[in-house]
C-alpha cells in the first residue's frame, strides 16, 4: 500500500544553514533514500522549492485568481515528500520516523487512495 | 521545469458522506477530470498523480529527545487540506497555472504550484 | 549626471535589459551586465562625448562584459550555450542594433506577471522598464533603500525559481495579462497622484513616469483600446495635478478647483487619445473611466457622469467603482440614494474614502452628528496630511453646527 510522507520543516532555519549544514542534511536524506530503496519501499520523493517560490491558483466564478505565495503561511512549511510502498500503516510510520525531517520538524503520513474499481 | 501541483480542499464537505453520495459526486465531476487528464496527457504524458485518503486519517510523526511520537493528524490546522498532488514537467509557470486551474478542486479549493528542486 | 545623459540612460536601459534578458534567459544576469555597461558609460561619455548610437554602445559593452564574466566563471551552468548566444549579439559599438527585436514589451509583461506580488511588480516595472534607480523608487514609495533593494532581489529570484517565461503572452492569456500591466501603471500613477502617507499629496515624478510607460504600451501595442483608455485617463487626471492642492498644501475637491490651473495641453491630448480608443469600438473599464474624467474636464452634466459610472459598474462591479458611482448619484441630486448605495457596499472597511464619502453625504443631508462620526472614522484611516487637514476642517464645521 502506498503512503505519502509529507515533510514539514522550519524554512527560516533552513535559510540560515551554512553550506556545510545543508550538505550534511542532504547526505542524511541520501542515506534514508538509499535505505528505503534497498528495502524496496521507495516509490518516489522530491524536494520542493521554498514557499517564496510557491504560486496559488484558484478559479472562482470562471475567473482565474493567481496569487504569490503558498496556500497558507506557517512557521513550518511543506518542504518535500516521499512516496513509500509499505505493508501496513505501522511500517509506513516506522519508515517515516527515519526521515531526517521527523527529527527537525514533523512528517505527516497519508495513505494514498486506491479506487477499488480501477484496473491500473 | 518540474512542478508539484498540491491540491487543497475543504474536506469537511466529505465528512459523513456515504459511498453512494461519494460515487454520485465523483460521477458529476468526471467530465472535468477527463478534460484535465486529456490536457495533461497532451502536455506531459509522464505526469504522476496521487489522490490521498481523508486528512482526518493522517498521522504525524516526530522524533523528540530520541523518542518517536506519533499523533493523530493532520499537521496543519487549516481549513483546506491536501487531498492529492501531481508531479509534472512543463515548459513554464504559465502552463503550470493553466493545468492547475483545470483541476476540479481549483473551483472550490486551492491549487498550490511549487517548483521541484533538482540537484 | 546631465539631463540629456539621464534621459538617454532611461531610454536605453529597458532596451538593453530586454535584449540581454532574451539572450541570457535570466533577468538578473542581464541586469548585471547592463548595469556594468552603464557604469562604464557614466565614466567615459562625459569625457569622450556621447557615442553616435548610445543604444548600440550599451548593448555591445554589456555583451562584451557578459562574455568576459562568463568566461571567468569556471563552473557556470550552460556556459557554452550562453557564450554562443552572446556571440550572436553585436560586439561592435557602432553596429546597427535596429534589427534586434524590441524586447521591452516582453520585459513589461514579465515584470507585471500575476504570480508576482503587486509591490514586486511595481518595483520591478519601475526599475527595469522605467529605468529608475533604486533610491528614486524607494523615495517615491516611502520605504528605505535597503527594503526596496531586498524587494527587487526577491522578485528577481522569484522570476527565476518559479519559471515565469520571458515573453509577450500568447493570445489566450493576453487580455488578462494586459489588464495586469495596465493595473500596475495605474497603481504607480495613483501613488504619485494621491500618496497614501506623508506630507506630499502629489508626487509628480511617479505620475509622469506612469504616463510615459502608458505611452510606451500604446506605441508597442497600437491596437489595444484599453491601453489607449488608460493613457487618456492618466492624461486627463494628470491635467488637474496643479489645481488639486491649495496654496497651503490643502486638498481641493474637483468642484472647487481653479480650472485655469488645469493643464489644457494634457486635457486636449487625453481627449484625442480617448477618441482613438473609442474608434476601435471595444469598450472597457479604463476607457469608461477616461470618459468620466473627460466629462469632468469638459463640464459634462452630472447625469452624464452617473450614466458613465453605471456603464463602468456593469463592466467592473468592484467596490471602489460602486463607491464612485454612489457619490456621482448623490452629486447629481439624489443624496439619499447615494447614501443607500454606499451602505450596500462590501469590502471597503478600512478605506478612508468610504468613510469620508459617507460623511459628506450625511453632511449634505444635515445629519451632522452622524457626519462628525464618519469624519472621525475617516481620520482614523488615513495618514495623508493634506487629506487629514481637509477632514479636520470638515469635522470642525459639522461639530460646530451640531
Amino acid at each position: 500500500m502506498e503512503y505519502l510522507a509529507l515533510i514539514y520543516a522550519d524554512e527560516a532555519a533552513w535559510e540560515r544553514f551554512s553550506n556545510e549544514e545543508r550538505e550534511a542534511a542532504y547526505e542524511q536524506y541520501g542515506e534514508f533514500s538509499q535505505a528505503a530503496r534497498d528495502a524496496g519501499v521507495l516509490v518516489g520523493g522530491e524536494e520542493l522549492g521554498p514557499t517564496a517560490s510557491a504560486t496559488t491558483v484558484r478559479v472562482r466564478d470562471g475567473r482565474q485568481l493567481v496569487t504569490d505565495g503558498p496556500y497558507a503561511e506557517a512557521k513550518e512549511a511543506l518542504g518535500g515528500y516521499f512516496i513509500l510502498d509499505c505493508a501496513s500503516l505501522d511500517d509506513a510510520l516506522t519508515w517515516a520516523a527515519r526521515i531526517p525531517g521527523a527529527s527537525h520538524g514533523a512528517v505527516e503520513v497519508r495513505q494514498v487512495y486506491v479506487d477499488e474499481g480501477a484496473t491500473t | 521545469m518540474k512542478y508539484a501541483l498540491l491540491v487543497y480542499s475543504d474536506q469537511a464537505d466529505w465528512e459523513g458522506v456515504d459511498d453512494d453520495e461519494a460515487a454520485r459526486r465523483r460521477a458529476e465531476s468526471m467530465p472535468r477530470w477527463l478534460n484535465l487528464f486529456e490536457e495533461m496527457d497532451r502536455v506531459d504524458p509522464h505526469v504522476a498523480g496521487k489522490e490521498l485518503v481523508a486528512a482526518t486519517e493522517a498521522k504525524v510523526v516526530r522524533i523528540v529527545d530520541g523518542e518517536t511520537i506519533v499523533t493523530d493528524g493532520p499537521f496543519a490546522e487549516t481549513k483546506e487540506q491536501i487531498g492529492g498532488l501531481f508531479l509534472t514537467t512543463l515548459p513554464d509557470l504559465d502552463e503550470a497555472i493553466r493545468i492547475a486551474s483545470l483541476v476540479p478542486a481549483a473551483e472550490y479549493g486551492s491549487l498550490e504550484v511549487r517548483p521541484i528542486v533538482e540537484r | 549626471m546631465t539631463q540629456s545623459l539621464e534621459a538617454t540612460f532611461r531610454e536605453e536601459w529597458p532596451r538593453a535589459v530586454g535584449i540581454l534578458t532574451r539572450v541570457l534567459g535570466d533577468l538578473s544576469l542581464a541586469e548585471d551586465a547592463v548595469q556594468d555597461a552603464f557604469a562604464t558609460a557614466l565614466e567615459r561619455w562625459p569625457r569622450d562625448g556621447m557615442p553616435r548610437s548610445p543604444g548600440a554602445w550599451i548593448v555591445a559593452t554589456a555583451r562584451n562584459g557578459a562574455i568576459d564574466r562568463i568566461r571567468r566563471e569556471r563552473t557556470f551552468a550552460r556556459k557554452a550555450e550562453l557564450l554562443a548566444r552572446l556571440e550572436a549579439v553585436p560586439g561592435d559599438e557602432e553596429a546597427d542594433v535596429s534589427s534586434i527585436p524590441d524586447e521591452r514589451l516582453a520585459l513589461l509583461f514579465t515584470c507585471c506577471h500575476p504570480a508576482l506580488a503587486v509591490d514586486a511588480r511595481i518595483a520591478l516595472t519601475l526599475r527595469e522598464v522605467a529605468g529608475l534607480q533604486t533610491p528614486e523608487i524607494a523615495r517615491a514609495f516611502l520605504v528605505t533603500e535597503s527594503a526596496l533593494a531586498q524587494r527587487l532581489v526577491r522578485a528577481k529570484r522569484r522570476l527565476r525559481e518559479t519559471g515565469i517565461p520571458f515573453r509577450v503572452p500568447p493570445d489566450h492569456l493576453l487580455p488578462d495579462r494586459l489588464s495586469d500591466v495596465l493595473r500596475v501603471l495605474y497603481l504607480v500613477f495613483n501613488e504619485g497622484y494621491a500618496a497614501t502617507a506623508g506630507d506630499v499629496l502629489v508626487r509628480r515624478e511617479l505620475c509622469a513616469e506612469a504616463v510615459r510607460l502608458a505611452k510606451l504600451v500604446c506605441v508597442l501595442m497600437p491596437d489595444e483600446p484599453e491601453a489607449l483608455g488608460l493613457l487618456a485617463l492618466l492624461l486627463l487626471q494628470d491635467a488637474r495635478r496643479d489645481a488639486r492642492i491649495g496654496p497651503d498644501g490643502e486638498l481641493v475637491l474637483l468642484a472647487d478647483q481653479n480650472r485655469s490651473l488645469w493643464d489644457r495641453t494634457s486635457i486636449d491630448e487625453g481627449l484625442r487619445v480617448l477618441d482613438r480608443a473609442e474608434s476601435l469600438r471595444r469598450p472597457g473599464p479604463y476607457q469608461l473611466q477616461a470618459v468620466i474624467a473627460a466629462g469632468h474636464a469638459e463640464g459634462a452634466s452630472p447625469e452624464v457622469i452617473v450614466a458613465a459610472y453605471a456603464a463602468l459598474e456593469r463592466l467592473d462591479p468592484s467596490p471602489i467603482v460602486r463607491l464612485n458611482r454612489a457619490v456621482a448619484v448623490a452629486l447629481a441630486g439624489d443624496v439619499e440614494e447615494g447614501l443607500a448605495l454606499i451602505d450596500g457596499i462590501d469590502g471597503l472597511e478600512g478605506y478612508s474614502y468610504l468613510a469620508s464619502a459617507r460623511a459628506d453625504l450625511l453632511r449634505r443631508l444635515g445629519r451632522r452628528a452622524e457626519a462628525a462620526h464618519e469624519y472621525r472614522e475617516a481620520l482614523a484611516l488615513t495618514d495623508n496630511a493634506p487629506e487629514r487637514r481637509f477632514l479636520e476642517r470638515r469635522l470642525r464645521e459639522v461639530a460646530r453646527e451640531a
